[in-house]
């Protein structure tokens, strides 16, 4: 019951950091791409324009890191650790990317109109003209594949905390038999 | 780790602006210079502007896409702020005239400069850096900094001198090509491959909130209410955009100085000065021709400030430059300034 304690505080406390961690990246990359704002001005203009995707990132990457780490401290692997990660971070990419080009109205000639302005390079100008102005309901796509991502590890995870629970009532039953 | 280093190193340039121009001539606190995060010239201006006709403007742009016109000498051209909005500037000859069209997105401040100062033809770029959040241009012979907002130069061997402005119309495509068939348009091969079409701004025009601080909030209007400013000295005026629309004429004083402001068109308002043969003129407008009648003579007078009717026919009224952003922007650049009711 112990163990089972300190696993669920230790995974916890992973979770924590890592929806922390992905928080403060992302706000860290709007200060360093708006350097005509004071810190304070940039993140509040950050959360204002895309709270609901930099929240929504970090919970649902502090839940994914606090099941992994607690299924792994129950012995099943509930996050497959190539497709998982790869799907999720580059989900993340994609969902913060987009979700960046809402703060070009924060500077004339600020770094997120010259990043875009080089699309076309790389895209191609009409597909660079689709992602531009389908930024928002791509970011929100981004977001959606995460939180995706975390439920099917949830359902997993429970599945496993099922068989487990399971086995440990046969173990009981074959014990009193 | 890498990000704080970069966090650091992204903001030096807050301190180092003033660093590098520290020796150099400045009129305005070089600590409100800021970076706005791409180099000299990371958005392109457009050196060798080509053009299209308007049949061939037509097949990128709708009649609601808004357009920067000028007429100098009879040498009519369009610069759509769809393309402006990727280069902010457009070094250009019109009419026999070196100008310089420029745009800062954010402000919605459009500005047509004549780029020959003091008998030196200057070419304009941007800088990278903004002022009270609007663009900051440089010229590539002396590399001194100058405002858009303010027409001047404001760091280097320039600050202090003042560009020509000149008259200039934002219109909408539908109405700009109607009234001038024979308009050359902007064409999109701009010599930089850019999304032309998309507006990286989003709904920033149409929201009513800025994310960014101003130096001068002042909320006798809406911080993005169009307005036009004119300013003289230490004077500066400002009249909303929708009024001059509502009302078609305006007959006002500014600094002891008559001035008219006439609206024919959705967005577009043109400054002149009523004064013929030392008298000054006073408008109306006659709803049932669309041209305005002058109250001393009964001529007529059509959008282009020239005289067609009446005792007054063929006169010619002086076109006037004047500013045009939003309300934020001239505020900030003008505290203390009058409001047109």
């Amino acid at each position: 019951m112990k163990s089972s304690f300190s696993a669920k505080r230790n995974a916890l406390k992973r979770g924590l950091i890592a929806g922390s961690i992905t928080a403060i990246t992302y706000l860290l990359v709007v200060i360093i791409t708006t350097p005509n704002l004071p810190y304070l001005a940039a993140l509040t203009a950050a959360i204002k324009v895309n709270g609901i995707i930099v929240l929504s990132l970090a919970i649902a990457i502090g839940v994914q890191i606090y099941m992994s780490n607690y299924g792994k401290s129950l012995g099943c692997n509930i996050v497959n650790k190539r497709e998982g990660i790869v799907g999720s971070s580059s989900s993340i990419t994609l969902s913060s990317f987009f979700s960046f080009f809402s703060l070009v109205p924060l500077g004339c000639c600020g770094s997120w109109l010259l990043i875009l302005s080089l699309l076309p390079s790389v895209f191609g100008s009409a597909f660079s003209v689709i992602l531009i102005q389908y930024s928002k309901p791509l970011s929100y796509l981004g977001l959606f594949i995460v939180i995706s991502y975390t439920g099917f590890s949830a359902i997993k995870l429970k599945r496993e905390l099922k068989k487990i629970e399971k086995g440990k009532v046969q173990r009981k039953v074959s014990f009193m038999t | 780790m890498l990000l704080i280093i970069a966090l650091v190193t992204t903001h030096l340039p807050l301190n180092t602006i003033a660093t590098v121009f520290a020796e150099e001539k400045h009129i305005v606190p070089l600590d409100q210079i800021v970076s706005g995060g791409p180099p000299p010239d990371g958005i392109p201006s457009i050196d060798s502007p080509k053009f299209n006709s308007v049949i061939d403007g037509n097949k990128f742009l709708g009649d609601s896409d808004k357009v920067v016109g000028i007429n100098i000498n009879g040498d009519i051209r369009a610069y759509p702020l769809q393309i402006l909005v990727w280069h902010e500037i457009v070094n250009d000859n019109v009419g026999g005239i070196p100008i310089a069209i420029t745009y800062c997105p954010l402000c919605f401040t459009n500005q047509v400069f004549n780029r020959s100062v003091n008998n030196t033809l200057l070419q304009f770029g941007t800088s990278g850096k903004l002022y009270n959040s609007n663009l900051v241009m440089y010229d590539r012979s002396s590399k001194s900094l100058w405002s858009q907002a303010l027409g001047e130069g404001i760091v280097g061997k320039y600050a202090g001198i003042k560009l020509e402005k000149l008259p200039f119309d934002v219109a909408y495509w539908k109405d700009w090509k109607k009234i001038y068939p024979q308009s050359k348009v902007l064409s999109k091969d701009t010599g930089s491959a850019r999304p032309y079409g998309a507006d990286p701004y989003g709904d920033y025009y149409t929201t009513p909130d800025i994310l960014f601080p101003v130096s001068n909030r002042d909320n006798r209007l809406g911080l993005k209410e169009i307005v036009v400013g004119l300013e003289n000295r230490d004077w500066s005026k400002a009249y909303k955009l929708q009024d001059i629309e509502k009302l078609k004429v305006i007959n006002d004083q500014f600094n002891n100085k008559s001035v008219t402001l006439f609206s024919l068109h959705p967005i577009m308002a043109r400054l002149f000065d009523p004064l013929v043969n030392g008298q000054a003129l006073l408008f109306k407008y006659n709803f049932t021709n669309n041209t305005f009648t002058d109250k001393q003579t009964g001529s007529q007078w059509d959008f282009e400030g020239k005289s067609i009717e009446g005792p007054m026919k063929g006169k010619q009224l002086l076109r006037l430059p004047f500013d045009e952003g939003y309300w934020f922007e001239w505020a900030a650049f003008h505290p203390g300034t009058k409001v047109y009711s």
